[in-house]
């Protein structure tokens, strides 16, 4: 064998030698995985799953666009809207969920869902939320008769009376049908498309994907093992390095 | 020379005992909503079933005070209760660390006469279920700046429970008096 060859043979027989390149190879990923994961580790504190990306770019990446067509129904002048699980009384949102619709009341609003009722006034501020527990069938719809609100849970109906602190049961009535959903005025419409932009990607799912290589598409799952492997390799070689060198020192005494 | 002795069989099974035990007093919520259901509790508060509800409005000076009971403004513009002659049953809800707890209150001429949680939804702080901790609030009453007149001890590690069950008491108190206050 040429000394050359001896002498690059020795050379990569040294578990020392990779374990450098290994680190400098790892070290940027290692860096990239330890930002991200402190900060993942402090969601909470950061308050990353309550905020949201606003930034037209960032949602741009994640093919996340404004809804084209929302449409809502007219209460009174008013409009309720619902939009990718946000719920909105004219521009202002007032909560999460599927609703099954609204309805005028003697101090403004009722909004129905599928396991309750929420009172609003006339501004949209919240009076109360009334779990509806008048029987175990779902909330289907709601609808402003002469006599009051009745509420419709699968084949039953409830009259609530004026304060929504009882409901009766009632006869099946042919209800007057409610307002059928409609598009939006102009000047609302893109007031509530841009707020449902504004609340659907937050700032834990980036950092999740940055943290996971997800941002490279495929290959970036594969970085990332590549990444903890090459970790597991460093921290395996370091230990075996650690304990010749300890060994030599100790010969040499 | 340290010797080492065997465990003996006894703590062993004293020792399963007691994590078989703090398992199964975990709260059923963690399967279900509730650990009693508001109707039951209210069905239990009164000697007749329960009376129908009736509202009170946090607006003003009382909806000031509630604030500032709780730290925060209100979750809503009214609260719901239940009345027969001088007792009165509430409903609340706080926040403890992140989730709400739901809890029953019974109050009869300013005192408190029960304590249930209705509804825990947190993974730790679950030991104020317990009666060891609800029976202090017993014969407590509102005293000067709304604060309870006795002293809930805390429980260490569920300290925010802790605090949400004795903000919800005074806002009790404080409601039902306002309702003395207010009736002719």
């Amino acid at each position: 064998m040429s000394p050359r060859k001896r002498r690059l043979r020795e050379k990569f027989a040294s578990l020392y030698l990779w374990h450098r390149y290994a680190g400098l190879i790892a070290a940027l990923l290692a860096a990239w995985l330890a930002m991200t994961g402190i900060l993942l580790n402090h969601t909470d504190d950061l308050q990353l799953a309550e905020n949201f990306v606003e930034q037209q770019w960032l949602l741009d990446a994640y093919n996340i666009h404004a809804p084209k067509e929302i449409s809502g129904e007219p209460i009174a002048g008013h409009w309720l809207t619902q939009s990718e699980g946000r719920v909105y009384l004219d521009n202002k949102f007032i909560a999460q969920g599927d609703t099954v619709g609204g309805a005028l009341t003697g101090f403004g609003f009722v909004v129905a869902f599928s396991d309750r009722l929420q009172l609003y006034s006339t501004d949209a501020v919240l009076i109360e939320e009334v779990p509806f527990t008048a029987t175990s069938a779902a909330l289907t719809d709601i609808s402003l008769q002469a006599d009051g609100v009745l509420v419709i849970a699968g084949q039953e109906q409830f009259l609530a009376d004026a304060d929504f602190l009882t409901f009766e049961r009632v006869k099946p009535r042919a209800r007057v049908a409610g307002q059928s959903l409609q598009a939006l005025p102009e000047s609302l419409a893109p007031v509530i498309a841009q707020d449902v932009l504004h609340h659907t990607l937050n700032w834990e799912r980036v950092l999740l994907d940055l943290h996971a290589g997800r941002w490279v598409g495929r290959a970036g799952k594969w970085i990332a093992d590549i990444a903890g492997l090459l970790l597991l390799l460093l921290a395996a070689s370091g230990i075996i390095v650690w304990v010749q060198r300890a060994r030599a020192r100790r010969r040499h005494r | 020379m340290i010797k080492r002795t065997q465990q003996p069989a006894t703590d062993n099974g004293l020792q399963f005992a007691a994590g078989l035990f703090l398992f199964l007093s975990m709260p059923i919520s963690l399967a279900g909503e509730y650990l009693l259901p508001p109707e039951q509790f209210l069905a239990g508060a009164f000697a007749d079933g329960a009376p129908g509800a009736a509202s009170i409005w946090l607006a003003g000076e009382r909806g000031d005070t509630v604030s500032d009971i709780l730290g925060h403004k209100p979750p809503s513009l009214r609260v719901r209760y239940w009345q027969r002659g001088n007792r009165t049953a509430w409903v609340l809800e706080e926040i403890g660390k992140e989730k709400p707890i739901t809890a029953g209150f019974v109050i009869e001429a300013g005192k408190l006469l029960n304590v249930e949680v209705l509804a825990f939804r947190e993974s730790r702080g679950w030991e104020i279920k317990h009666e060891f901790f609800t029976e202090q609030f017993d014969a407590v009453e509102l005293s000067d700046g709304h604060e309870l007149s006795a002293p809930i001890d805390n429980i260490t590690g569920a300290t925010l429970s802790v605090n949400a069950m004795r903000r919800m008491a005074r806002v009790a108190l404080f409601l039902e008096s306002e309702l003395r206050n207010v009736a002719p």
